[in-house]
């Protein structure tokens, strides 16, 4: 007999992890929970998003102009999703970054929903009915679209618990890392990771994450202890630095993105140990000032986006890429990252008349004049 | 355990019983997380106890691997056959402010300088395979990514000292039989440290599995060279070391093993 509105008695078994941190989503490989860096396409191409307890390390390009906008990016994302965040920058200071985070553009479901039902559709009448998006849970929403010619309401800011570090209050380091910055850094970043309950050795269960935002990591004002020094490998500071900021990120639900100036590194090992290190490496290398802003090849971009290294993490592999020419492009509201395609050969004369047979002298007497003309190869 | 590392291992005639210094080397571009599960699963499987002391990776990480794998490493380690020595963990410790003990922590030497920065390290290991040593029973040594303390300002010579001393511990007495001792470093050419690091340990190994990407960039059948040399100390009338080539890619659960040039991609 078939009784309508049972329920049936199968159920699963345990309860089901629901995860209630807003912003993160469990990744489908590895069930690792993921956050999102605040672009759609960085998220992609790193495996969906990035883990918790993983470093992000971005190489900046020459003028440090596009990895500033990743940072904010990152920043913006985790202002949205109420995340804990800290930022610490020398070369600028923290606030005029968080002043000028790009604005959230996305439009509430509900509206969008409404705005959908108004519309008549006289064509395709059969997809009146079909919601024009899946509807997304606002309150656990993974990333935002972003508009980078509007700036995020200061009020909005102010409700996210944000610290900001610019090095005026540094003490004195000690032993490896007698870099004062590097050490009250980590006594920072430890103190919130205390204040936040985010260890992992912490059993109070976890409603929030933090974010670590750093900027201009290992550039000159962060002591450029390793300008002549630089053959005997004197800058065990900064990779001191990254290894415990890998431990304090491993052991407590935190991600971190960090840019580095690698252009200024005169070592290409201490570039090879911070790639160690990190758990994702990716360079950016901008058009700016070099010849590539005039090859017509990449007359579309702004610049090429290396990815050097992705971890595998929880895993044995680590997310794979289809292609390994990317670059990334700044629209007016949005930065773009895509894969690397040629533009077509349009103009058809100027470059077939350099291969033109006629024009051609006159090729090795083994080819004879009998080849069709019409073969390009 | 992936069957074809071990018949890799063993076609070179290297037998994990008789015990000895296994060195692996690994680069950033092909990682050697799959071979340390090969042996964690291996003292799984044969109820030998293993020390794995991690360095770049957390526990959680090779847990994970493991489940993925249908091994539960957790459970052994809370039956006592497996110990972990955490170095990520053991690292946070040091900023602790309120450890008063920092002199006799394993990572002390980042806040005092030490004359000898890794004895303590050393010493918690021996420590933790003290009571396998005792019975006399075989057991797996694993250090990870023991180049990694290199970051921490410590000098190649003291890691070679360091990796000296846990040969020591594994084959103390020449009437029992040695046991296992698996070092991972990560080895760039280009790092004058790191293969200082890397040469100083092959000099006492009996095995070097040496990992490295593809040179000429990424392929998705392919991941990278996977080069087995067997140093041979008691044939003194064969004197170059025996080396057998391969390619690798590594799967969710699995290790591919392949002859160089015949992937999937090319055949």
């Amino acid at each position: 007999m078939a009784a309508t509105g049972t329920v049936s008695s199968f159920q699963k078994k345990g309860k089901a992890r629901v995860v209630s941190i807003p912003g993160t989503h469990p990744s489908i490989h590895n069930s690792q929970l993921l956050l999102s860096c605040g672009l759609p396409s960085l998220d992609y191409l790193i495996g969906g998003g990035l883990p918790v307890g993983s470093i992000l390390l971005i190489e900046q390009d020459r003028y440090d102009v596009y990895s500033k906008l990743f940072l904010k990016y990152y920043l913006a994302e985790g202002v949205m999703n109420n995340h804990i965040l800290t930022l610490a920058s020398l070369d600028v200071s923290p606030q005029t970054i968080t002043e000028d985070l790009p604005a959230s553009i996305d439009v509430e479901p509900d509206e969008a929903q409404t705005y959908a039902d108004d519309k008549k559709m006289s064509i395709a009448w059969r997809y009146q009915n079909k919601a024009s998006q899946p509807g997304t849970n606002v309150g656990n929403r993974f990333g935002h679209n972003y508009d980078l010619t509007k700036s995020m309401d200061a009020e909005i800011i102010s409700h996210v618990d944000l610290a900001l570090w610019d090095g005026s209050e540094a003490e004195e380091g000690k032993g490896k890392l007698e870099n004062k910055n590097y050490w009250s850094l980590l006594q920072l970043i430890k103190k919130r990771i205390e204040d936040g309950n985010l260890s992992t050795s912490c059993n109070k269960s976890k409603t929030n994450v933090m974010r670590l935002a750093l900027h201009s990591v290992g550039s000159p004002l962060w002591g450029w202890e390793f300008s002549h020094q630089e053959k005997d490998h004197q800058w065990h500071n900064l990779t001191t630095f990254l290894f415990m900021l890998r431990a304090l990120v491993r052991t407590s639900f935190s991600v971190c993105l960090m840019t580095v100036p690698s252009h200024l590194f005169a070592d290409p090992n201490l570039t090879l140990r911070l790639q160690t290190l990190a758990d994702f490496v990716i360079r950016l290398e901008s058009f700016q000032g070099s010849d590539k802003e005039t090859n017509p090849a990449f007359k579309d971009y702004h610049g090429l986006f290396h990815v050097v290294k992705l971890a595998a993490i929880n895993s044995l592999v680590s997310p794979m890429l289809d292609s390994t020419d990317w670059v990334f492009k700044l629209r007016k509201r949005k930065l773009m990252i895509e894969r690397l395609h040629l533009p077509p050969e349009l103009s058809e004369t100027v470059s077939r008349s350099q291969e033109d047979p006629i024009n051609k002298p006159a090729g090795p007497a083994c080819m004879g004049g009998k080849l069709p003309k019409n073969l390009e190869f | 355990m992936f069957e074809s590392a071990k018949s890799a291992m063993e076609g070179i005639g290297v037998m994990f019983e008789d015990g000895g210094l296994i060195l692996i080397s690994e680069t950033v571009s092909a990682s050697a997380d799959g071979l340390i599960t090969h042996f964690l699963s291996y003292g799984m499987a044969n109820r030998h106890p293993v020390c794995l002391v991690t360095l770049q990776h957390t526990w959680g990480h090779y847990c994970n691997i493991g489940n993925k794998l249908g091994l539960n490493f957790r459970q052994q380690t809370e039956q006592g056959n497996f110990k972990v020595v955490e170095g990520l963990k053991l690292l946070t410790e040091v900023l602790d402010e309120s450890n008063q003990d920092i002199f006799n922590h394993p990572f002390g030497f980042i806040l005092n300088a030490s004359k000898n920065p890794l004895k303590n390290l050393y010493k918690l290991i021996k420590k933790t395979i003290e009571p396998w040593k005792e019975t006399g029973k075989f057991f797996l040594l694993i250090v990870e990514n023991i180049t990694s303390l290199l970051n921490l300002g410590v000098q190649p010579r003291d890691i070679n000292i360091f990796s000296q001393y846990c040969k020591n511990l594994i084959g103390d007495s020449p009437l029992k039989k040695s046991s296992l001792l698996v070092i991972v470093t990560t080895n760039d050419d280009d790092d004058n440290d790191e293969s200082l690091v890397t040469k100083g340990i092959a000099r006492s190994a009996l095995l070097h599995v040496s990992l490295k990407g593809l040179s000429t960039g990424l392929s998705r059948e392919v991941h990278g060279d996977f080069k087995i040399t067997k140093f041979n100390q008691h044939a003194p009338y064969q004197c170059l070391p025996v080396t057998h080539h391969f390619q690798f890619k590594m799967e969710d659960k699995n290790m591919k093993l392949f002859a160089p040039g015949t992937s999937a991609c090319v055949l």
